[in-house]
């Protein structure tokens, strides 16, 4: 069932007044791969992505997790369905330690959230799952330092390590590479090929050779609107992209 | 342990022990048993306060109302001359306050920011020239308690509450509890995701707690504890009036938790009783006491940015 549509949008648009942010994006996201989507700056990528988890709310259109509408749903819903994501400025607790970070995103699946009484140390499957989480981003000694203090890099680690922990079968990721070395993205990419055996991954990312390499699918916004979906070598293929913005490279490349 | 700071291990039972002992060593009558009294109380207000501004992150002005609240709803509901039971009544108080609490919360908690700070404000305005206009609830000199209830529980009365030292034993003790209350629901899995709420609610949101019900148990919680303080202050001096409900109570509860240490809890009652000692020792210094009141305050709050508890922890934690 590798193929299974799991995210869907029809027609999908939004306004900010007269500017179009998005425009009639009708796109489909499938289990178990990773969907790239790429595009200028103010293509509508991040809008995209606001959407797909519930922080913004369509002008028109629809969004459909596995054949039910959701996009009336309120944000917090989304993450309940199974729907992450992660921020593209970083975006965790500074003030507490690595481990409680990953505790407070997996807390939520373990019921008692209205619980006043009991310690919130007590629950040890919580502790289990958020160091479960760290582990699998490779922060496992990080575990008891504060997240502030941690490089900019592990920050971006932990991002994704919380999304995680809150157990969801769709990633939606706001390039996570951003303002990375490239050691640092290099461990990202092991980290997301990984992970895409087991997730449906939407990734936003400016790292044209970490998309190229990464991605199943790949769409290309362009001005808000769809201007291609297929596979990577499709995508790199056709004229209307070249022109769009790959063009460029591709005459780097020659 | 549910106190994790040290400072808080050393502060709050040296605090408890002496004011445990204190009446014992003064006339049972005699003015500073009341007046320490009243001092506690306004701490559990203060704390309330401290939990909803310093913990949840919810910038109310409008704490009084429910402090005001507690002393009306008390006359209102209570027959005018007969003797009622104390527990029954705090029963009953607290829920209302609670019932009132959730319903204000659902309107103001749509807000934030200095939406929020604006729309208590208002809110509490609202009451207080309600109260002040109103005939049948004595206008602006407010109602008399006549009948002070009696606190027996299933026959069995150890406390007198007309008697200022019983009186000063049940304000601690719901000092104490009001302590104890906020610090386990602070550590509690609850208590976790409020932190994480005030630290980014966005990112809370993200993960998929609905941040809107976790303010609102939170709204309702310090409320009702700041119904209660109003409940018991009314009971002490035997009236309630608008000035329960004004907003100058607000804000001096404000000012007393920011002196104390914002968000520390236990740093409410050093805040209140730092506040109301300079004030008692300025007015009998002088006419113009406002003057160096404001000028301490000030000071204080320049030296001090955490406050007195910010303080203390500076020179303790380690």
């Amino acid at each position: 069932m590798a193929n299974d549509i799991v995210l869907e949008t029809e027609a999908l648009s939004k306004h900010w007044g007269g500017i179009k942010a998005l425009n009639d994006i009708s796109m489909q996201f499938r289990d178990r791969q990773l969907h790239g989507v790429v595009g200028p700056n103010g293509a509508g990528k991040s809008t995209l992505l606001n959407m797909l988890c519930g922080t913004l709310k369509p002008t028109s259109g629809c969004i459909f997790h596995k054949g039910q509408r959701i996009d009336t749903l309120k944000p917090w819903r989304f993450v309940r369905r199974g729907i992450g994501r992660s921020f593209q400025k970083t975006n965790i607790y500074p003030e507490v330690t690595c481990l409680e970070n990953c505790a407070i995103s997996a807390q939520r699946r373990f019921g008692g959230n209205f619980n006043l009484i009991a310690s919130r140390h007590s629950n040890k499957l919580v502790r289990k799952a958020a160091e479960q989480a760290l582990a699998q981003v490779g922060l496992e000694d990080r575990t008891y330092t504060l997240a502030v203090e941690i490089s900019y890099g592990e920050q971006r680690q932990l991002e994704i390590a919380m999304v995680l922990a809150t157990n969801p079968c769709i990633l939606l990721l706001d390039e996570p590479m951003a303002g990375m070395g490239h050691e640092e993205s290099q461990r990202i990419i092991k980290l997301l090929k990984e992970l895409k055996k087991t997730y449906c991954i939407v990734l936003v990312e400016h790292d044209m050779d970490a998309i190229f390499e990464l991605s199943d699918q790949l769409t290309v916004l362009d001005n808000g609107s769809h201007l291609i979906t297929g596979t990577v070598d499709e995508v790199r293929a056709d004229p209307r992209v070249k022109e769009a913005y790959l063009g460029v490279d591709e005459e780097q490349a020659a | 342990m549910i106190f994790e700071k040290r400072t808080e291990r050393i502060i709050v039972p040296i605090f408890f022990m002496v004011a445990l002992f204190v009446p014992l060593f003064l006339d049972a009558n005699s003015f500073f048993v009341g007046k320490v009294s009243t001092i506690i109380i306004m701490s559990i207000f203060v704390m309330s306060l401290d939990f909803l501004v310093g913990r949840v992150g919810l910038i109310t002005l409008g704490h009084a109302l429910f402090y005001g609240l507690g002393g009306y709803l008390f006359v209102i509901l209570s027959p005018e001359y007969e003797v009622v039971n104390f527990w029954v009544y705090t029963f009953y108080i607290c829920i209302i306050s609670a019932l009132i609490a959730l319903v204000i919360g659902v309107v103001v908690l749509r807000t934030t920011g200095i939406y929020f700070i604006m729309i208590t404000l208002a809110i509490s305005q609202m009451a207080f020239y309600y109260f002040f206009d109103s005939l049948k609830y004595g206008g602006d000199d407010g109602l008399f308690i006549y009948m002070t209830p009696e606190t027996s529980i299933f026959g069995l009365s150890f406390l007198n509450l007309d008697d200022p030292q019983h009186f000063y034993y049940l304000a601690l003790f719901s000092l104490f509890n009001t302590l104890v209350f906020f610090k386990v629901v602070l550590r509690s899995r609850f208590g976790r995701i409020v932190e994480a709420t005030k630290q980014n609610p966005d990112r809370t949101e993200a993960l998929g707690y609905n941040i809107f019900a976790f303010r609102l148990t939170c709204y309702v919680i310090g409320s009702t504890l700041g119904a209660y303080a109003g409940f018991l202050f009314a009971l002490q001096y035997s009236f309630v009036n608008p000035t329960f409900l004004s907003w100058e109570l607000s804000g001096t509860a404000l000012v007393m938790s920011i002196l104390g240490g914002l968000g520390t809890i236990y740093g409410a009652i050093l805040g209140t009783f730092t506040y109301e000692g300079l004030q008692y020792f300025f007015e009998h210094l002088t006419k113009e006491w406002l003057l160096f009141m404001g000028t301490a305050i000030i000071m204080m709050v320049i030296l001090l940015r955490k406050g007195i508890a910010g303080y203390l922890e500076k020179l303790l934690e380690k």
